[in-house]
């Protein structure tokens, strides 16, 4: 429908205008009842359409299940504006998270905005007592079981803790935990102080005004991916067709590649949302090529660069050599080596018949123990850190026919 | 090769078990290689370019 003028068409354009949906939650307790009202009618008056159970969602028909209905509800909503105090409302055994946390990660889930007011009192607290708690039992959790605790395992030991101040359902500070995991902003809360709704919606706006000019260049940017993801596609299509004779400059080659080679932390992972840095290795300081001897029975040295030294030839038997165990592992396998005595990992990579390997020196606090206990995190730091370039080089030297 | 941390010693490959010294060369194998992370970047990427392009949609979207 488009205004032409009309003052009748006018307001029928204006009413059929979609308005922002903005989903309330909290836990029903006295503290936050008037807030929760409040913030209903003064977003109502502000023209948005908020939805809250009291007032326009609840209550629903015996037979549907209430909880998959309030996840609905967040689902259509554009905007999760949760507010929480002390009471951390009904705990469901099965999902193990209480129906005010469900909204909250379903929200999460879908990329919606979220907006979330905490008790000022309670932050404080949470902050300054109750984190460190949670974080040194989630530290002795990992070392002892290699696991995160569950959520009851967390409220237990907050429970039992008599430096938890006991008015305050345990539940919440796991909540609230949660939400610092992923990295959601809790804003202040003062009960009793009155929250500016028109002030703060004011701010979405603006931020949202400033993004969204920039649609055409994130679309234009969009594009640009997905051909250069098919760019690299018909590259990986092709180039196994094609056989290079030689190369041209091994050295040369080696340099090229070894610039380009950062390196990085390595980050012990604890589901999507958190992860620890206990170790880092620096960038790629030399390498090696070796190359199938034409008798095949022998690794020959093709080329080096940097600080990477290595002998003529290895014999295929040499079990000492990471460039022969890589090779004997079969085409296109890659393997990380580590040697505490030179404090160095070593990227090796098998193509055809060659094999690279890459020089990255490593955290010299890390020993044979280290390397043992966070094998899988220093093999994904150091593996995915760039595949795209490790792909075009496998690539190339696989063709690579003398 | 299965899971679990190997070591070469004197040209022998073997289970690390125990204290090792420290010229020993050491290796886990990996669960997924530098083409399986592609595999699984690429595919993140094009996800992440699809809610773009739906929210934007969704965004203009009038009534």
């Amino acid at each position: 429908m488009v205004y032409n003028g009309n003052i009748k068409l006018f307001w029928e354009c204006l009413i059929t205008v979609p308005r922002t949906k903005i989903f309330i939650s909290s836990v029903n307790q006295d503290g936050l009842k008037s807030l929760r009202r409040n913030a209903f009618r003064q977003l109502t008056a502000l023209g948005h359409e908020p939805l809250m159970w009291e007032e326009n969602l609840g209550p629903w028909p015996a037979h549907s299940d209430p909880i998959t209905q309030c996840l609905e509800a967040v689902e259509q909503c554009d905007i999760y504006l949760l507010f929480i105090g002390n009471k951390a409302g009904t705990y469901d055994p099965i999902a193990q998270r209480t129906v005010t946390h469900m909204e909250f990660i379903k929200a999460h889930e879908q990329g919606k905005t979220i907006l979330v007011f905490g008790d000022v009192e309670l932050k404080s607290l949470f902050f300054g007592q109750v984190k460190p708690i949670i974080e040194q039992f989630i530290e002795q959790s990992i070392a002892k079981q290699e696991r995160f605790p569950s959520p009851l395992h967390i409220m237990n030991k907050l429970s039992s803790n008599a430096d938890v101040p006991s008015h305050v359902d345990a539940y919440v500070w796991y909540f609230l935990y949660d939400m610092l995991m992923r990295k959601v902003y809790i804003d202040d809360l003062s009960l009793g102080t009155p929250i500016d709704w028109g002030a703060y919606f004011s701010d979405l706006l603006r931020r949202g005004a400033l993004l969204l000019p920039l649609e055409p260049f994130i679309e234009e940017n969009s594009t640009r991916l997905e051909q250069f993801d098919e760019a690299f596609d018909i590259l990986s299509g092709l180039i196994p067709h094609i056989e290079i004779n030689n190369l041209k400059h091994a050295n040369r080659f080696l340099d090229t590649l070894v610039s380009r080679l950062q390196g990085g932390f390595i980050e012990q992972s604890y589901g999507p949302y958190m992860s620890e840095k206990v170790g880092y290795y620096e960038n790629c300081t030399g390498a090696t090529l070796y190359r199938l001897a034409d008798e095949a029975s022998k690794l020959v040295l093709v080329a080096t660069t940097g600080d990477a030294k290595g002998p003529d030839m290895y014999e295929l038997d040499n079990q000492g050599s990471y460039a022969v165990l890589t090779y004997n592992m079969g085409d296109q396998e890659e393997q990380i080596f580590y040697k505490e005595s030179k404090a160095m990992f070593y990227y090796c990579i098998r193509m055809g018949k060659f094999v690279l390997t890459l020089h990255f020196p490593c955290d010299p606090t890390w020993n044979y123990v280290m390397f043992i206990h966070y094998k899988e995190y220093a093999n994904h730091a150091i593996l995915s850190k760039n595949p795209l370039l490790i792909q075009f080089i496998k690539l190339f030297l696989g063709g690579v026919t003398s | 090769m299965s899971a679990g941390v190997f070591v070469s010693i004197n040209g022998i490959v073997s289970r690390a078990k125990g204290s090792q010294p420290k010229d020993a060369l050491l290796f886990a194998p990996t669960q997924k290689n530098s083409s399986q992370i592609i595999r699984d970047q690429r595919i993140a990427m094009k996800q992440a370019n699809k809610q773009i392009k739906d929210r934007f949609a969704q965004a203009n979207k009038r009534a």
